[in-house]
C-alpha cells in the first residue's frame, strides 16, 4: 500500500499529481501487480482533498490499463511499469555507483543546487541527444 | 445532473442594507461547493437562506426540491464559529442530537468522537476551537443529512486543526457522498477540497462553475499596451491593468487565445478568484484606456 | 426536545424548588401555632366589635419571627413574577441568539416553533407549580393576621394571595421570553423584563382591577362614632371622613357630603371647634350639619370573584404573549 501527499505550490493539478505518484510506485517496483490502492476513503481522509480528485485520478489510472477497480474490493494494480525483474535487479548496482558520484561532487565543492542542475541538464542532454538518434 | 440547490433572483435585505442580490445559481448535486468572498460578501447570508434560518425578501430558493425550513432532516447546517452548548459535555450533545433527530447515527458520531481522541465526559465549553469546530462538525453529520452546508468552518482554525477539520469532513463526503457547500474568505481553505467554486463579491455572484473547466477557461494575456474591447466576440475579459507599454488582462475564454502578439498563461484558482475579487472592487482601474 | 430543555434548565429548577420548599416549610411549622392563637384569642369566631380583640391578637402573634414570615412570603410572592422574567424568562431565546447556539439547536430536526413550545410549556409549568405551592401556603399562613390588619383586599396585599400571583407569575415568565426574543441579548433583556413586569404590577392593581367587579356604592347619614379622621385648619376649613361600613373592604372612594351635595370641607364654627371647644363638643356640632358619607367600596365577600378574574385577565396576556412568541420566532428571529 502506498501513501499519497499533495504539494499545493508545484503548479500541478491535485489529480495529476496523484497519477504520478502511483506512476512512481509502479516504476520503483513499489508496487506491484494485485497490490490494492488505498481507498478514495482513506485517502481523503488523509491529504483532505476533494473525492472526486481522486477518483478521476483512478479512472484516468484504469483509462491508461495500470489499474483495475473490483467492485466492493477496492482498486488494484494490473500492470506494472517496472521493466521486469531485470530492471528491478539493476536498480541496486546503478544507486550505489550513483551515491559513490555524489560523494565525489559533494568533494569536489559543489552544493546541493549545483548538483540538482548538474544532474538536471545533462540528464535533459542526454535524452534530447538519443531523441535526434533516433529521429 | 440534478440540483442540491436552485435560486433565483435571491435578494435578501436587512432595512436597506442589502446583504444578497438578485442570485440566481444552480448547485449541483454530489459536489464539494465552495462559497467564497470577503468578509461581508453575503456568504452566511445565502447559507443561512440555504438552511431556512433567514427568508428570501424577493426571488425564490429550493433546497433538494422542496422550500428550505429548519428542522429538516435533509440538511445539515454548521453556523460560523461553531457554536456548542459550553456548559453540556461531549456525551450530552450527542444525546441531545439523538433525542432531535430520527435520522441519528449514535454509532458514527461515537466512533468520530473516538477517533479524535475527545474525552465524551468533557465540557464542550473547555475545547480548543478545533475540537469545537470537530464537535460541531459530528453534530451536522450524525444526523445522516443529504447536504451539509459549512459557514467558514476553518476559519478560526490553527493549519492543524484545519487539515484535520477536512480530513474528516472529505472522509465524510467520500463515504456518504453527501453534496457538500462550504464557506470561507480564503481560497486556500477550498481549492483542494472543492470542485465546484461559487464567487461572491459585494452581496452578487461574479461567477461559479465546475473548478476545472473555470480553470481551463481563464488565462492571463500580456502584451503590448491595448484597449481591451478590441479582443474580439466570445472573450469576456475578468481584470484589466496597465503600464505605459503593456497591458494585462484575465479573460474568460472558451476558444483559446492564439493571437501571437500576447503571451497566454494559465491561472491558479486563487489568481482566478482575486482577479473577480479586484474587478468588483475597482473599476476604476478599468477606466484608463477611455480617459486617453 | 424535553431532554434538552430539562438539561438546560434544571439548576434554575433546582435553585427554585429549594427557594419554595424553604418558604413552605417555614409557614408550615409556624402556621399552627399562629391559628391556635387565632382560636384562643377569640378573634377567629368574633362576629362584631372585634377591634379590641383584633388589635390584642395582632400584639400577640406579631413577635419577629412571624412578622418576618409575613413580609418575606408576601414578598416572594411579589418578586416571583420579576424573578422567573428574568431569570428564566428573558435568557431563553436570547442566552441562545447571544452565543449562537439558536444556530445549533435550530437545525436539528426539530422546528423552531416546536422547540419554542416544548421550552415555553416546560418552564412555564415550573413557573405555575412554584407559584401554587407558595401561593397556597402564603394564603393559608396569613388568613389570621390579615383578617386583622388592612385585610386582603388591600391592593398589594391582594395581588400575593390566592389565585392571582399565578397570574402575574406566568406573565412575568412570558414576557420575559417575548422581550428575550425581541431584544436578542440577554441582559438587556433581564432590566427591561424588570421594568415591564413592575409596570404590570402597578398598572393592573392600580388602574384594571376596580373595572373587574362592580364596586358597590353606599351614602350613610354622619355618625359621629364612625370618625375616622378629623382635620381642622386655621382657616377654618374642615376634613372629616367616616370609616366604610364593612371592615375589610377596598375603598376606592370615601367622601363628606354637605347638605348641598358637594363635597364638605366646613367652614367650622370657630366656638365649637376652635381651641376653646373639644373634640367632642366638634362632633356634636358637625353632627348637627346634616353630612352624609358618600363611598364607593369593593367588599371582601367579592375577594375570590375578584381574584378569579383577575387570574383570567391575566392568563389571557401571558396566552396572547406566548401566540406572539411563536409568530415572532419564524418570522423574525435567524
Amino acid at each position: 500500500m502506498i501513501e499519497f501527499h499533495l504539494d499545493a505550490r508545484s503548479g500541478v493539478a491535485p489529480y495529476l499529481q496523484l497519477i504520478q505518484q502511483v506512476r512512481h510506485a509502479l516504476r520503483l517496483g513499489l508496487l506491484k501487480e494485485g497490490d490494492r490502492l488505498p481507498t478514495v476513503k482513506d485517502v481523503v481522509a488523509r491529504v483532505a482533498i476533494n473525492p472526486n480528485t481522486v477518483l478521476k485520478a483512478y479512472r484516468e489510472l484504469e483509462y491508461e490499463g495500470l489499474v483495475q477497480p473490483r467492485p466492493g474490493l477496492g482498486t488494484f494494480v494490473t500492470r506494472t511499469l517496472a521493466g521486469g525483474d531485470e530492471a528491478i535487479a539493476a536498480h541496486e548496482p546503478l544507486r550505489r555507483e550513483l551515491t559513490g558520484w555524489l560523494g565525489r561532487a559533494r568533494a569536489a565543492g559543489l552544493d546541493d543546487e549545483d548538483v540538482e542542475a548538474l544532474l538536471i541538464s545533462t540528464f535533459r542532454e542526454f535524452s534530447e541527444e538519443r531523441a535526434g538518434r533516433r529521429g | 445532473m440534478s440540483s442540491v440547490i436552485t435560486t433565483t433572483g435571491l435578494t435578501k435585505r436587512y432595512g436597506r442594507r442589502t446583504a444578497l442580490s438578485d442570485c440566481t445559481l444552480h448547485v449541483p448535486a454530489g459536489h464539494v461547493v465552495g462559497l467564497v468572498g470577503p468578509n461581508g460578501a453575503g456568504k452566511s447570508t445565502l447559507l443561512q437562506l440555504t438552511c431556512g434560518l433567514l427568508t428570501p425578501t424577493a426571488g425564490t430558493i429550493e433546497v433538494l426540491g422542496e422550500t428550505p425550513h429548519t428542522g429538516s432532516p435533509r440538511i445539515g447546517f454548521v453556523a460560523q464559529d461553531t457554536p456548542v452548548y459550553g456548559n453540556l459535555t461531549i456525551a450530552e450533545h450527542l444525546r441531545f442530537g439523538a433525542h432531535l433527530n430520527p435520522g441519528w447515527d449514535q454509532a458514527l458520531a461515537e466512533g468520530r468522537i473516538a477517533e479524535l481522541g475527545l474525552d465524551p465526559a468533557q465540557r464542550a465549553g473547555k475545547l480548543s476551537g478545533g475540537q469545537r469546530a470537530q464537535l460541531a462538525l459530528t453534530l451536522a453529520i450524525a444526523k445522516r443529512p443529504e447536504l451539509l452546508l459549512l459557514d467558514e468552518p476553518v476559519a478560526a482554525l490553527d493549519p492543524l486543526a484545519r487539515r484535520e477539520f477536512l480530513q474528516g469532513l472529505m472522509a465524510y463526503a467520500a463515504e456518504h457522498g453527501t453534496s457538500v457547500v462550504m464557506s470561507s474568505h480564503l481560497v486556500a481553505d477550498l481549492e483542494r477540497v472543492c470542485d465546484h467554486l461559487i464567487v461572491l463579491v459585494n452581496s452578487r455572484v461574479r461567477v461559479d462553475g465546475d473548478v476545472e473547466e473555470l480553470l481551463g477557461t481563464h488565462h492571463r494575456l500580456t502584451g503590448p499596451r491595448r484597449d481591451p474591447s478590441t479582443l474580439g466576440p466570445g472573450r469576456h475579459v475578468v481584470q484589466a491593468s496597465h503600464t505605459d507599454v503593456q497591458s494585462t488582462l484575465v479573460v474568460r475564454s472558451t476558444a483559446p487565445v492564439d493571437d501571437p502578439t500576447w503571451a497566454s498563461d494559465r491561472l491558479d484558482l486563487e489568481d482566478l478568484v482575486l482577479a473577480y475579487m479586484t474587478e468588483a472592487g475597482a473599476h476604476g482601474r478599468d477606466r484608463v484606456l477611455e480617459k486617453r | 426536545m424535553i431532554w434538552l430543555t430539562w438539561r438546560q434548565f434544571r439548576i434554575q429548577a433546582w435553585v427554585a424548588v429549594v427557594f419554595a420548599a424553604v418558604v413552605a416549610a417555614a409557614l408550615a411549622a409556624t402556621g399552627p401555632a399562629l391559628y391556635d392563637l387565632y382560636r384562643s384569642s377569640g378573634f377567629a369566631d368574633c362576629t362584631a366589635d372585634c377591634g379590641e380583640i383584633a388589635r390584642n391578637f395582632t400584639a400577640q402573634a406579631t413577635d419577629a419571627l412571624n412578622t418576618t414570615l409575613y413580609v418575606v412570603g408576601t414578598g416572594a410572592l411579589l418578586l416571583l413574577p420579576g424573578l422567573v422574567g428574568i431569570f428564566w424568562g428573558a435568557p431563553m431565546v436570547a442566552r441562545e441568539v447571544e452565543t449562537g447556539t439558536h444556530r445549533l439547536v435550530w437545525n436539528q430536526t426539530v422546528s423552531r416553533r416546536r422547540w419554542l413550545v416544548v421550552k415555553l410549556v416546560t418552564v412555564g409549568l415550573a413557573t405555575v407549580v412554584v407559584a401554587v405551592t407558595i401561593s397556597a401556603v402564603v394564603t393559608w399562613w396569613t388568613v389570621p393576621l390579615d383578617e386583622a390588619g388592612p385585610g386582603r383586599m388591600y391592593p398589594a396585599v391582594f395581588s400575593a394571595r390566592g389565585v392571582v400571583p399565578i397570574g402575574y407569575a406566568a406573565v412575568g415568565f412570558v414576557a420575559g421570553v417575548v422581550i428575550g426574543m425581541v431584544v436578542r441579548r440577554a441582559i438587556p433583556a433581564m432590566a427591561v423584563t424588570l421594568l415591564a413586569v413592575a409596570l404590570v404590577q402597578a398598572v393592573v392593581p392600580f388602574v384594571v382591577r376596580e373595572h373587574l367587579v362592580t364596586p358597590v356604592s353606599a351614602t350613610a347619614a354622619f355618625d359621629p362614632s364612625k370618625i375616622e379622621q378629623l382635620g381642622i385648619h386655621p382657616d377654618n376649613r374642615i376634613d372629616v371622613t367616616q370609616g366604610p361600613p364593612v371592615r375589610g373592604a377596598w375603598v376606592l372612594s370615601n367622601t363628606m357630603a354637605g347638605p348641598d351635595g358637594k363635597e364638605y370641607h366646613g367652614p367650622s364654627d370657630p366656638v365649637k371647634c376652635g381651641r376653646a371647644g373639644g373634640p367632642q363638643e366638634c362632633e356634636q356640632w358637625l353632627a348637627g350639619q346634616n353630612l352624609r358619607q358618600e363611598v364607593t367600596y369593593i367588599p371582601p365577600d367579592k375577594f375570590w370573584a375578584l381574584q378569579w378574574r383577575e387570574f383570567g385577565l391575566l392568563a389571557v396576556i401571558a396566552v396572547l404573549l406566548s401566540v406572539f412568541s411563536l409568530w415572532w420566532i419564524q418570522r423574525r428571529v435567524a
